[in-house]
């Protein structure tokens, strides 16, 4: 099996990408609405309460990596939503390029939180579902993909290779 | 008019840690939480029972679950029942009764909490036996009174509840201070959750010990103690609650819900009765119909008619 790609079908959520993307950082995106719809002048919207720890996990992991929100503290939010986790955890990710560096390695710390998180081996979390959606913050294109971690990063290895090129992305 | 829907009261969340979200670290939690709340459902079933010493050998005896639904059956399984507790109740003094009663109500509580964790478990059926169990000689010496709340009827009959198995689950935005620092903890890089840290005690704003929260303590004021870190909630903001069929906290169940009686306002005699504690529930003395589950469930109540409850 491999990963299902999807090209320019998400769009992000209104408020969600950086004011400025630089460089090589990704960064992490918020990808839900408020708790409340009734508060008109907080309409941004909602980090996954999984995401609280991630970026600062990922830099504890390795300390140079370029990872960040791309909301600023005191804007950002979370939501924590108690009933038990979908199987399927997701990742909002923006990047100045779909050919940056580390993609690839911030997903996989992404991997490895939920192995920590929850107990699994690291074999194991390979094997999780998960969808990471991507903007491409220089075009405005977006990929998400949908599998097992591990065809996951499998498929982003593909696609920094295809867009390493200048190519446009290709066909699945 | 149209009547409105059945009403139900839920509990949202329970004290203490948050339980792991999923995977084997939630499977373990879910196991020890489940087994020692069997275990204690069985001691104090043990406890009761001993205390009728002879007598015990002639208390009357669950039936058996019915393999499909049948209400006739059932009414008169429960009727026998009635009967049979009604002549053992002649014999055991009351005494007695006054000293079993709390060991057989905490047995029914910590079997529907086993029954909550091990739902998924091999054990889920030893659980909910010991619900049965345990509601049935409660019902039979202290009987299962209904009450008014919100002109209907309702009961807390945890044979009626734990039948449906769904659970709640609530939204929450909040921010996670650090307990070390005091910076947001996703802005903090240095403290780990869970780990220690030393911190200098201090007092609060109020007045209170920075390490340890008290008035008063042992903890000297420019010293350095260790501290484990972790996330201090604040700007707590609710969403709306919703109905799921595994909650979270496994523990946020229904806890209370409306029997359908009608129109309370045409039945003088019977809210008279409820409130002197005449109209007893007896579907606890009957045997087992099986259980409801969420998609079962679901179309059976409206938005409007769950009432929200606090931490249980
Ligand atoms: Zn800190
Ligand atoms: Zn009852």
């Amino acid at each position: 099996m491999a990963a299902r790609i999807t090209e320019n079908e998400w769009t992000p959520l209104e408020g969600a990408l950086p004011a400025t993307t630089s460089g090589d950082t990704v960064y992490v995106i918020p990808t839900r609405l408020p708790v409340r719809d009734d508060d008109e002048d907080d309409k941004l919207p909602r980090y996954t309460d999984q995401m609280r720890y991630f970026p600062k996990e990922a830099r504890n992991a390795a300390p140079a990596l370029p990872v960040e929100f791309s909301m600023p503290s005191g804007s950002r939010k979370f939501i924590s939503e108690y009933s038990i986790d979908p199987d399927m955890w997701a990742l909002g990710l923006a990047v100045l390029t779909l050919s940056n560096d580390w993609l690839i390695f911030v997903t996989q710390s992404f991997i490895d939180m939920r192995a920590r998180a929850q107990g699994w081996s690291p074999e194991e979390a390979q094997e999780l579902p998960l969808k990471v959606s991507i903007v491409e913050t220089k075009t405005s294109r977006t990929v998400e993909i949908e599998g097992k971690g591990s065809e996951v990063i499998e498929a982003l290895r593909e696609l920094k290779a295809k867009n390493s090129g200048g190519k446009p992305i290709g066909k699945k | 008019m149209a009547r409105r829907g059945r009403g139900v009261g839920l509990t949202l969340m329970t004290w203490g840690p948050i339980p792991p979200s999923g995977g084997p670290h939630r499977d373990r939690y879910l196991e020890a939480n489940g087994r020692s709340a069997l275990a204690d459902a069985d001691e104090h079933y043990a406890i009761a029972l001993g205390m009728l010493g002879d007598l015990a050998a002639s208390i009357p005896i669950v039936h058996s679950p019915l393999t499909k639904p049948d209400r006739d059956a059932r009414r008169a399984i429960q009727q026998e029942k009635a009967r049979e507790w009604a002549a053992f109740n002649e014999v055991v003094p009351d005494e007695i009764v006054e000293k079993l009663a709390p060991h057989i109500m905490r047995s029914e509580n910590s079997a529907v909490a086993a029954f909550n964790f091990l739902e998924d478990h091999e054990l889920a059926e030893t659980a909910h036996a010991a619900i049965h169990r345990a509601a049935f000689m409660r019902s039979g010496f202290t009987g299962c009174a209904v009450y008014i709340k919100n002109d209907g009827v309702w009961t807390r009959c945890s044979m009626q509840i734990h039948q449906i198995r769904v659970g709640a689950s609530v939204g929450i935005e909040s921010d996670f201070e650090c307990s070390i620092c005091g910076l947001l903890v996703e802005d903090c890089d240095v403290h780990m959750s869970g780990l220690p840290y030393p911190k200098i005690a201090a007092k609060t704003e109020s007045g209170k010990c920075n390490i340890c929260d008290a008035d008063t303590c042992a903890h000297e004021v420019g010293k350095s103690y260790e501290v484990i870190a972790y996330g201090n909630a604040k700007n707590i903001k609710m969403g709306e609650a919703s109905i799921v069929d595994r909650p979270q906290y496994p523990m946020a169940r229904i806890h209370e819900h409306e029997l359908d009686f009608g129109n309370l306002r045409e039945q003088h005699d019977l809210v008279a009765n409820i409130e002197r504690g005449e109209i007893q529930c007896q579907e606890c003395l009957g045997p087992c119909e099986g259980l409801i589950d969420f998609r079962q469930w679901m179309p059976r109540v409206s938005r409007k008619d769950l009432s929200i409850g606090g931490a249980g």
